[in-house]
């Protein structure tokens, strides 16, 4: 492996990046939730290089996506190349990150002045939402689907997706199932799911929620539970279509690219028609674990 | 009996039921990953997030 001399490897949905760099800084040691999530040098399934400029990148090509937030996307030459604003600092983009068509080779400039405040700390080239960008990029060719969810693996390997949108409670259920037995928390925020395999495979992130649990782990998917709170627990079977569109609007994925959606809703086809699902309703107390175990042998 | 006329027996027909259409919330902001995580907006989790982006620095 040539390049720059610094690199550091992290395995995500079995998915290996490496970050490469000239300085340390931004290639050092996964720290943080990210520290488990660390990977042996080896090949990568995505390579990186990441530098410093003094000089902010020029934000050519055609724009094919605003988020309304920090970032656009836009198609220069055929590759994608993100821009990433803060109302924080200069008015120019603080990073810019290009990559090729297959997203299996990026390169990442961090504009120096904006980090200038703490000259000393490590800065992560792949800061939310850059490392969440990448990953939906690539599971949309056919790999699989980032979820808002909480997913928790038990003894036997069967994994369980508890899927909602911000405020329905995945770190709750997730905080309510830490001290069970035989549980692991794959993450209270994200899983990856990976319908590219014989059967549906849930990953843990290291992308955590309130209640900061992640685990690399991964298992098969046995389950979907659709979160509602309610005054009491009450577990229905989820029809179909309606299972579809709910795990879809709890699915990231590129809406630039008609090509990515269509794969997405076929990832998210395969989930529902293969795996039981369920509507949620629960009280934010340990006595729900009695009534999912019922539905989770 | 052919086939035709044993597929149009009246008691072997799903009883029709009316098409119904059923909202499914899709919030944008979550969606495209495009804000941080907030007591007033959702996204990835704050503590995630190191400088310069807007939510950090509000709370360095």
């Amino acid at each position: 492996m040539s390049g720059p001399p610094f690199d550091t490897f992290l395995s995500i949905g079995d998915i290996t990046f490496r970050v490469a760099s000239d300085d340390p800084r931004l290639a050092s040691g996964a720290r943080g939730a990210l520290e488990s999530f660390s990977a042996d040098r080896g090949p990568a399934d995505v390579d990186i290089r990441a530098r410093w400029t003094d000089t902010p990148a020029e934000c050519g090509g055609r724009m094919i996506f605003d988020s309304g937030g920090a970032w656009q996307l836009r198609q220069p030459d055929g590759e994608f190349l993100f821009t990433f604003r803060s109302s924080i600092g200069p008015p120019v983009p603080y990073k810019t990150a290009r990559f090729n068509p297959s997203f299996t080779v990026g390169d990442v400039q961090l504009y120096r002045r904006h980090f200038d405040r703490h000259p000393s700390d490590a800065a992560y080239p792949l800061q939310y939402p850059l490392d969440e960008l990448v990953m939906i990029h690539l599971l949309s060719q056919g790999k699989g689907v980032e979820i808002h969810g909480c997913g928790l693996l038990d003894h036997a390997g069967r994994a369980y997706l508890f899927a909602g949108q911000s405020g329905a409670g995945k770190s709750t259920m997730a905080r309510l199932w830490t001290n069970e037995p035989g549980v692991s928390v794959l993450s209270d925020e994200r899983v990856v799911l990976r319908t590219d395999r014989a059967r549906i495979a849930v990953y843990g992130t290291p992308w955590q929620g309130d209640a900061h649990l992640s685990s690399p782990l991964s298992g098969e998917l046995a389950a979907v539970f659709f979160l509602n709170r309610g005054p009491a627990h009450v577990v229905a079977p989820t029809g179909g279509s309606r299972a579809a569109a709910r795990l879809f609007s709890c699915s990231f994925l590129p809406f630039h690219s008609a090509v990515a959606v269509d794969r997405t809703v076929t990832a998210v086809e395969q989930v529902t028609r293969d795996v039981p699902c369920y509507d949620l309703w629960f009280a934010p107390d340990s006595s729900v674990i009695d009534v999912l175990k019922r539905h989770m042998a | 009996m052919d086939d035709a006329t044993a597929n149009n027996r009246p008691d072997d027909r799903k009883p029709y039921a009316k098409p119904q259409i059923q909202e499914v919330p899709l919030r944008p902001d979550e969606a495209v990953l495009g804000g941080c995580k907030t007591s007033s907006t959702s996204g990835a989790a704050q503590h995630r997030c190191t400088m310069p982006s807007d939510c950090s620095a509000a709370t360095s």
